[in-house]
């Protein structure tokens, strides 16, 4: 009888504790907007709890560095134990485990064949691919290197990338005149101008002529804390029997994993 | 607030938790929930709800495959917040863009944070230098310009352990570049002296790096601030013509940060 009051109170204090723990997270919260240190009064507006609630709070942040107080103002900002926490992230963060972990489960979700790119030496190169369930005849395995504008993912980073990078990476690619085996034409940069403005404004690209007939093709970035965009994933399906178009489903699928990778870096999409 | 016991004393909860997110920064890498616990010394059932709250909440994720733990993408986010609304820091970043403008080298500018020197801003500069850092980037404690000024400036009991325990770790290893403890004392001796460190060419061939210390209020090492330019043929004189503007640039932000304190005094 004894016992099983001990765990009921155990049981209790647990689940207790574990609302207190979440309301501590969205205390915090509320310092991630914030420009400079904020008033008592303010961090419980934001955060929706009273100020003494958060005053409670306060005491243990600060005890563990993760809040600091202004001696003279009164306010509080964020603490330099904030800055151990992102460095104890960036360094366990691992961007390619995370993303062939995203490739899978799209490539599941889909059925498509999906790919994963990277900005490499020689322009957007793929560095994994998850082949879809249709066997599609495909020009896109691992090490190839996509042009610039002539596919949907080199539009991604055409479009994301500080355009010096993009401009010297061009130059390159025109260079090479078609003698290598990068996958996808080659058009002038002022041509994909009005393609590019769409891409930053829907947030994924397409192409109209894929370097392989038959095929359907969209690409979505994938930005770090900082907003530079790190990699870019594509799907890739039969265009008889897929739907790219904008608002379907297959779409939405491949916004919301590019967003799931960016959040996952840090990255908070400012809309 | 019954969910917030005691108060003034704070929640003791929140603090029990605390305990497994500075496990979780001291772990190098992903950790399991048994270790995890035992480290934080909490049982691991306790362990387990705390982290459960953790995650719902993105300051913890938990690799679906292996089950580890390791901090969340709300980490990042809590730390950028720290650097965009601390004042020193956020006007050293500041700093550091007008000293890539005015010099047209890559500029970095790093923190000592979980136990290591860690990069906070990158400035690219004019020409790319081929190497791999970003923010996030640890810095060799005692390899790079920027590790030598935290061992020579930090009065922090914790970066001296760190460096040393580095240092123990170079000289057996079989690069070549192992540097002999006397001649490592040496070396931060004289950059104490004179004010900055540089690594010309090491740990990466074709780099050098001068680096500089901006001291806060307390006169501690609040972050280096360094240069980056190729190894080339006129590295020697460029050494020169940097080294003032860099130190120039690092005192004007200490002495700012010492002045801000004497003005909250009065």
């Amino acid at each position: 009888m004894s016992g099983e009051r001990e765990r009921q109170r155990q049981s209790t204090t647990e689940a207790r504790g574990i609302q207190s723990v979440e309301v501590s997270v969205k205390i915090l919260e509320a310092f991630l907007e914030a420009p400079e240190p904020l008033m008592l009064r303010e961090i419980a507006e934001i955060s929706g709890y009273t100020a003494a609630q958060v005053h409670a709070y306060m005491v243990s942040f600060k005890r563990m560095g993760l809040v600091e107080q202004d001696r003279k103002s009164g306010r509080y900002g964020i603490g330099a134990a904030a800055l151990d926490l992102a460095a104890a992230r960036l360094r366990s963060f691992d961007p390619m485990h995370a993303a062939s972990q995203a490739v899978e489960a799209l490539c599941n979700e889909t059925g498509v064949t999906v790919a994963l790119t990277v900005w490499g030496s020689f322009g957007p190169t793929v560095v994994m691919v998850q082949n879809g369930v249709d066997t599609l005849y495909i020009d896109t395995r691992v090490g190839t290197v996509y042009s610039i504008t002539g596919t949907a993912t080199g539009l991604v980073f055409a479009a994301f990338l500080p355009s010096e990078i993009i401009r010297d990476a061009y130059r390159s690619e025109a260079r090479e005149a078609g003698k290598t085996m990068r996958v996808g034409g080659l058009r002038p940069l002022s041509a994909i101008k009005d393609e590019i403005a769409i891409v930053r404004r829907r947030g994924y690209s397409t192409i109209a002529t894929p370097p392989i007939p038959g095929t359907t093709v969209v690409s979505a970035p994938i930005f770090d804390y900082a907003g530079q965009l790190q990699m870019a994933i594509t799907v890739i399906g039969n265009v008889d029997t897929q739907d790219f178009s904008e608002g379907s489903p297959d779409v939405a699928r491949l916004m919301a994993a590019a967003r799931r990778l960016s959040f996952e870096h840090g990255y908070v999409a400012q809309d | 607030m019954s969910m917030a016991k005691g108060g003034a004393r704070g929640v003791q909860s929140v603090e029990i938790g605390g305990r497994l997110l500075t496990a979780l920064v001291t772990s190098r890498g992903q950790m399991m929930l048994r270790n995890l616990a035992s480290i934080a010394e909490i049982a691991p059932a306790q362990a387990h709800a705390y982290l459960s709250s953790y995650k719902r909440a993105e300051l913890v994720s938990q690799d679906s495959a292996t089950g580890r733990y390791q901090l969340g993408p709300l980490a990042v986010r809590l730390g950028i917040a720290r650097i965009n609304s601390y004042a020193p820091l956020s006007e050293s970043r500041d700093v550091a863009v007008e000293l890539e403008r005015q010099l047209g080298t890559m500029v970095l500018l790093s923190v000592w944070a979980a136990g290591a020197p860690t990069v906070i801003q990158v400035r690219q500069g004019n020409y790319p230098l081929n190497i791999n850092t970003r923010p996030g980037t640890t810095m060799a404690p005692t390899a790079t310009a920027t590790g030598k000024i935290f061992c020579a400036f930090s009065k922090d009991e914790n970066i001296t352990i760190a460096q040393k325990a580095e240092r123990k770790a170079t000289s057996r290893s079989q690069n070549g570049q192992a540097t002999k403890l006397q001649d490592f004392d040496k070396e931060i001796t004289q950059i104490q002296k004179k004010g900055f460190a540089i690594a010309d060419g090491s740990p990466v061939p074709t780099v050098c790096e001068i680096a500089a210390p901006i001291h806060n209020s307390e006169g501690r090492v609040l972050a280096v601030l360094s240069v980056l330019y190729p190894t080339d043929k006129i590295h020697n004189i460029k050494h020169q013509s940097l080294t003032p503007v860099l130190i120039g640039k690092c005192e004007q932000l200490s002495a700012r940060f010492k002045s801000m304190l004497k003005s909250d005094d009065e």
